[in-house]
């Protein structure tokens, strides 16, 4: 829409002469301080909320806008506010919302304290809909259940002032249009000559500071589809820098520090006679700037206001010119897309404005039966509708052609090239001696609002009956193809993949499969690494000992337990003491032959076998001698295996340690 | 031993897409095949494109229905959307004579198609590379480590010389196969390659307002690799070209 208002107060301030000089950066930067000081005035969690509002301008001009805030404050996630009273007086278009929301944490002598600051600011533009001293309402919002209500602020909207010096102008090209009919709108500013040059470009002497255009078709219209914007303005942008600025157009300044800056438009269109205030005719300065818009949906579409807004030369005074500050306002001007009137003819084809039609078949000469090709073409005429809603006449409602030929291609799809649009219709004639009649295709003008019927010419074709076949003909006969070489056709591209069997993930995941690959050779290593350890531990013989010994001394305690059982208790005596002299051998690595009963005792004591046991296995042994020698009471050898077999049991653990 | 191969087996089989969801991509699938048998206009076949991207939609990848897509945008006059399905199939399909066919066809038709970069270096070494599929070269990879890994236990077991031969010449075929795999994946997350699909004017940096990078647009089906990237456009190295900034709205990948 408009411009902001940051530069809009500083235009009012001097509508009056003065030289030429100075900028507007000052009213950037106050502004800025403004914007900064509604939010570096903080406020904390713990305060109650509150709303703020805030204005960009209070004195701007009628067609402009101002940039209006609403600042909530001390509410964690406050609702958007209420602007229903402000709709009355002004258009509102929000803008965008930002939290400025902040957590401070301080640390003072060892102490910590957290500070929380919420406020949320809404952005919106407001452009008042009258002029006169307006007052912005005030602002509701409901926040934590309670209802808070700003302050109203004041607004002064400016009148256009009435003047003759510049002039400014919307013209559409058209003010009814119908969807994908292109019309044009432009913008027409007249500037009066200079007082001591007629023929000069007024523009010439504002080259510092460049008039400034504001209109609300440079960026795009939902609804209005228009060309790039770049495409539109790059044509006319204005090598020498002396020109128009365009909303907020900007151009690259080819100085790395200076960024870029608004682009210069060059629009001079010659010169226009208006009569001037006083009645008397002025040869003005004529600058345009047309957009085509193309409508994609029906609707009112409201083009401008658009501004106009610069220091221009008013007057000479001792050879140096003085300039006037002023803006100039064009109302806005609507533009109706309207629908395509109904009941439609059935010829219709969807084309709107200006079209040609006209048909050619190939080939012309052929015999019953055989395939026709008939194109229709559709030519598009300057201003007239897109050709893509253009579809295919529908051959098979005129009666004539139906009758005639066997349409095979009753609905073909078109072919658009550039302003044409091409249908192929494929057909066979039924019977000899008929001609392409006449085709109608009607399309809907839009200056008349009326069906317009366009046709084709009639096209004579040299149908023959076709010849006859006998069987002799077929049996035997190969086809004229078969003579000829066949080759592979390089075009089109080969079938689908039809079987959905192969539609399986195909997806790969590599972390698993690594881990895979990992894993396996973890396994392995682990496996090697044991094969290894055991094979080192095999070439120990005392180790081999060891692990053998308790289960050796097992075997012999079975084999006395057999020998027991044949009778020869004796025998199996000697193999209790063997089995116990051998155990504690195998488990010190003590050579087992001459081992006596009190070498093993005393081999014990040396280590962790408790006494109890010790004691019991001095016992069981020295009865085994006595038994054998014949020095002493004689052991009971079912009652020696059993206490060996409890001795093994309780020694066999403290040694393999 | 057994445990593991049955883990093995197991995670191989939790690549496989679930039963229910198998069905429903298989009856998109066959919808796709319907729609694109009936089509008569490009708006028809980019119908049936958009039922085959609504299969590849939650990461599901296969190479039949990337072929399909390329030969759905093929036929609704997408050439450079077709050259990238086509080259998306391809590491899934690498001796697929029609995708190769259709491929060269969609390069031959393409309006903007630019001279190709050679082929890497290392494709003449791994002269393999062309011969299985992305997945394929995944599992032989894993199944050369575990072979090896159980060839190299059992020559420990058995002290037999000649298997860790067999150990070191198997695991030296794995990793080049693993290498090869590595090199290829680019292909297959499509990580740096794009295509332009549409006719639009490279820039020399980020906006409209920068200077066209080339002396004319580029157009439907150049490809190019991606360098850098924002939100709104893309880096790009275009081969025998340069380098310069697309918008992504004429970018595919």
């Amino acid at each position: 829409m408009a411009g902001t208002a940051h530069r809009k107060t500083h235009w009012l301030t001097s509508n009056r002469p003065h030289r030429f000089g100075g900028g507007a950066l000052i009213v950037r930067l106050l502004l800025g301080v403004a914007a900064a000081c509604l939010a570096a005035d903080t406020a904390r969690a713990d305060d109650a909320p509150e709303i703020r509002v805030a204005a960009g301008a209070e004195e701007i001009f009628i067609g402009e806008s101002v940039d209006f805030q609403v600042e909530i404050r001390n509410s964690k996630n406050p609702a958007a506010p209420d602007l229903a009273a402000l709709k009355e007086l002004f258009d509102v278009v929000a803008q965008g919302d930002e939290s400025r929301n902040q957590s401070s944490t301080f640390i003072v002598n060892g102490r910590v304290s957290q500070q929380n600051i919420f406020s949320h600011v809404y952005h919106y533009r407001l452009t008042p809909r009258e002029a006169g001293k307006l007052m912005i309402p005030a602002v509701k919002a409901t926040i934590d259940g309670k209802s808070l209500s700003s302050r109203s602020l004041p607004l002064r909207v400016v009148p256009a002032e009435v003047q003759d010096l510049v002039l400014i102008e919307i013209k559409p090209s058209q003010t009814e249009v119908y969807p994908t009919q292109p019309f044009d709108i432009t913008l027409r500013v007249l500037i009066r000559p200079l007082p001591n040059s007629e023929d000069a470009d007024p523009l010439q002497p504002l080259r510092q500071q460049l008039p400034h255009l504001q209109v609300n078709w440079v960026d795009p219209i939902p609804g209005l589809a228009t060309d790039e914007k770049v495409q539109w303005l790059q044509p006319l942008l204005a090598r020498d820098g002396i020109g128009f600025t365009l909303n907020d157009v900007s151009a690259r300044s080819g100085s790395f520090f200076d960024g870029p800056r608004l682009a210069a438009l060059k629009l001079s269109k010659g010169r226009q006679t208006r009569d001037g205030l006083d009645g008397d005719p002025v040869r003005y300065h004529t600058y345009e700037l047309t957009r085509t818009m193309t409508p994609e949906k029906t609707g009112v579409y409201e083009l401008g206001p658009a501004t106009v807004k610069g220091t221009f030369v008013s007057g000479i005074d001792k050879d140096e010119l003085i300039g006037r500050r002023l803006v100039a306002i064009a109302p806005a001007v609507s533009i109706e897309v309207k629908e395509v009137p109904s009941p439609r003819p059935p010829t219709y084809c969807g084309g709107i404005g200006e079209f040609q039609v006209s048909a050619s078949a190939n080939p012309l000469k052929l015999r019953v039966g055989d395939p026709l090709t008939l194109t229709i073409e559709l030519q598009r005429g300057p201003h007239s509708g897109s050709l893509e809603l253009v579809s295919a006449p529908d051959l098979e409602s005129v009666p004539q052609l139906a009758a005639d030929f066997e349409l095979i291609d009753k609905n073909p799809t078109g072919r658009i090239e550039g302003t044409v649009k091409r249908f192929a219709y494929a057909m066979r004639p039924k019977r000899a001696g008929v001609s392409l009649p006449a085709l109608s295709v009607s399309t809907f003008d839009p200056g008349t609002a009326m069906f317009a019927e366009i046709a084709t010419a009639p096209i004579p074709l040299e149908v023959s009956e076709a010849s006859r076949i006998t069987s002799g003909d077929l049996i035997g006969s190969s086809p004229a193809s078969s003579t000829a070489d066949i080759k592979t056709r390089t075009e089109g591209i080969f079938q689908n993949i039809t079987d959905p069997s192969g539609l399986r993930d195909e997806r790969i995941s590599l972390m698993t499969w690594g881990g895979i690959a990992v894993l396996a050779w973890c396994v392995a290593g682990s496996l090697m690494l044991a094969v290894t350890i055991h094979r080192r531990r095999s070439s120990d013989y005392a180790w081999v000992r060891r692990q053998q010994g308790r289960r050796e001394a097992n075997r012999r305690l079975s084999q006395a337990r057999a020998t027991l059982a044949r009778g020869q208790s004796n025998e199996a005596l000697r193999e209790v003491r063997a089995a116990m002299i051998g155990l504690i051998a195998d488990l010190l690595n003590r050579v087992a032959e001459g081992l006596t009963t009190a070498d093993a005792v005393a081999a014990l004591a040396v280590t962790s076998v408790p006494a109890e046991s010790r004691d019991v296995l001095l016992k069981l042994l020295e009865s085994i001698e006595s038994s054998e020698y014949g020095g002493g009471l004689a052991a009971d050898p079912a009652q020696a295996i059993e206490s060996a077999q409890a001795l093994v049991t309780q020694i066999a653990p403290h040694l393999e340690r | 031993m057994a445990a593991f191969l049955l883990t093995v087996i197991g995670l191989a089989q939790s690549t496989n897409v679930d039963a229910a969801d198998g069905g429903t991509r298989e009856r998109a699938f066959v919808r796709a095949l319907e729609q694109f048998d009936a089509a008569k206009s490009p708006g028809e076949y980019r119908e049936s494109a958009r039922t085959l991207e609504s299969i590849l939609a939650d990461g599901f990848r296969n190479g039949a229905v990337y072929y399909n897509l390329g030969n759905a945008y093929y036929r609704a006059g997408e050439y450079g959307r077709a050259i990238l399905n086509y080259r998306k199939a391809k590491p899934y399909r690498p001796r697929d004579p029609y995708l190769a066919a259709n491929l060269q066809q969609a390069l031959a038709a393409a309006p903007g198609r630019l001279t190709e970069s050679a082929r890497p270096w290392w494709t003449h070494v791994l002269f393999w590379t062309d011969w299985l599929s992305f997945p394929a070269k995944v599992r032989v990879s894993v199944a050369g480590f575990t072979l090896a890994a159980m060839v190299a236990t059992a020559a420990c077991w058995f002290r037999v010389v000649r298997l860790q031969w067999l150990t070191t010449v198997l695991l030296l075929s794995a990793t080049a196969t693993s290498i090869d795999t590595i090199l290829c994946r680019a292909e297959v997350t499509n990580s740096r390659r794009a295509i332009i699909t549409g006719e639009v004017t490279a820039r020399k940096g980020i906006g409209d307002s920068y200077e066209p990078a080339f002396d004319q647009p580029l157009r439907d089906g150049a490809e190019f690799t991606v360098l850098n990237e924002t939100a709104d456009w893309t880096f790009g190295h275009f081969e025998s070209v340069g380098d310069g900034w697309v918008r992504n709205e004429f970018v595919a990948r």
